[in-house]
């Protein structure tokens, strides 16, 4: 808890709660989940909070308004004492946990997946369709940016190295979603992919005076990876354009 | 302010049983046999890292042409590739900007390749073509469809 977010006259009641907070064990998986929830709601507010500001000036709320923000706070602050609450977290990294929550939801029902990958470089065009299916009764989870694999009644740590043309796409629906938070997204926005709601995630490197951007349709719903398009240039020029196209077999919707 | 401080209390307290309610991971499939549910046991329980052999194992059909833009008199080339498959049939369907499409049939190599070759007629239709490239395997779902455009 940081004390500074709160008012002076707050402070005993915070206190109080978070010393009851620290009385109460919680599941450590149930934690996480708990903290990219609320990392979600904060997110809301501040949004919300910002659009309002100017309302709030005018019309003399401020003080009903600030109360609210200041009651979800001391509930963040009690469940994820080590997040601070100054407006610090960004909706690019409230939205990134939200996708990584649902696609730790989604990635044990997958039974295989298709990757079907189209790309030009020059003057030659590829389409590559590759199918990835797990044995029977193996299962994928996600957590904490960790990827595990369930098989005959036993789990193992699983290291997303792929093989072949499609290697750099076979595991994206595994890694990405964590992944994101880590990386510098340029924007969110909402379309839809094959009927689905999706949310698009664009960001990029630079690699010897080349830039690499890369583009990520993911499932609003499942997490899952829907779309990823890749392109590498040099002044201005395209070199080389991938695109990956996925689709998914579950085991339950 | 007293409401909304229980309020933050009750959600910090309170608020977990609903929120496991809406995390928690899917229904099993068979309706009750689901023993990767609960997820991989939380640190420090030791975890061994899956071999090699545990990772699934791509079935691919690759398809590539050249030249991608191609003019009228040249020579087009697809080049298909599906080494889980040898000596499987293939078929490339091959259809201009218009018209109808064509059908061309041969066996994979050995080593489950095979090239086709084509020379564009001079009265080829202008813009872009496709060929979708069917190979005869289990495994292999959706055929794969390259494109390719005819210049002039």
């Amino acid at each position: 808890m940081d004390e500074r977010d709160f008012d002076r006259d707050l402070l005993p009641i915070a206190r109080h709660v978070s010393y009851l907070g620290k009385q109460v064990g919680i599941d450590l998986r149930h934690k996480a989940s708990l903290r990219a929830d609320l990392l979600g709601r904060h997110a809301e507010l501040t949004a919300r909070r910002r659009s309002r500001r100017f309302a709030f000036l005018s019309l003399g709320r401020g003080l009903s308004l600030t109360s609210a923000a200041v009651a979800a706070a001391v509930a963040l602050a009690v469940v994820i004492p080590d997040v601070h609450l100054g407006g610090r977290i960004s909706p690019q990294t409230a939205e990134a946990a939200r996708i990584a929550m649902a696609a730790a939801r989604t990635v044990p029902t997958v039974t295989s997946w298709q990757v079907t990958l189209h790309r030009v470089k020059g003057n030659t065009a590829t389409a590559t369709n590759c199918s990835f299916p797990l044995r029977e009764g193996a299962r994928f989870y996600t957590r904490g940016g960790m990827i595990y694999l369930f098989y005959r009644g036993k789990w193992y740590k699983f290291t997303a190295r792929g093989q072949g043309t499609c290697a750099r796409w076979q595991y994206q629906f595994l890694s990405l979603p964590a992944a994101l938070a880590s990386k510098k997204i340029a924007s969110y926005r909402h379309t839809t992919v094959r009927g689905q709601r999706a949310e698009v995630a664009s960001y990029a490197s630079h690699v010897d005076g080349k830039t690499i951007t890369v583009q990520a349709w993911i499932s609003a719903q499942t997490g899952l990876v829907l779309r990823l398009e890749r392109s590498v240039t040099s002044g201005g020029r395209v070199l080389e354009r991938e695109l990956a196209d996925y689709s998914y077999h579950q085991s339950s919707p | 302010m007293r409401v909304l401080v229980l309020l933050a209390f009750l959600l910090a307290f309170g608020g977990p049983s609903l929120v496991r309610a809406a995390n928690a991971p899917p229904p099993p499939p068979d309706g009750g046999n689901c023993p990767w549910c609960s997820g991989p046991p939380p640190p420090p329980t030791p975890v061994p890292t899956a071999s090699g052999s545990l990772a699934p194992l791509a079935i691919a059909v690759e398809a590539e042409v050249r030249p991608s833009k191609v003019h009228r008199g040249q020579t087009l080339r697809l080049f298909v590739e599906a080494t889980q498959s040898p000596k499987a049939n293939v078929v490339a369907q091959l259809q201009f900007h218009s018209g109808k499409r064509h059908s061309y049939h041969k066996k994979l190599s050995s080593a489950g390749k095979s090239t086709f070759k084509w020379t564009i007629a001079p009265t080829a239709p202008l813009g872009q073509g496709t060929i979708r490239v069917k190979v005869s395997s289990p495994g292999i779902q959706q055929p794969p469809v390259v494109n390719f455009t005819v210049l002039k």
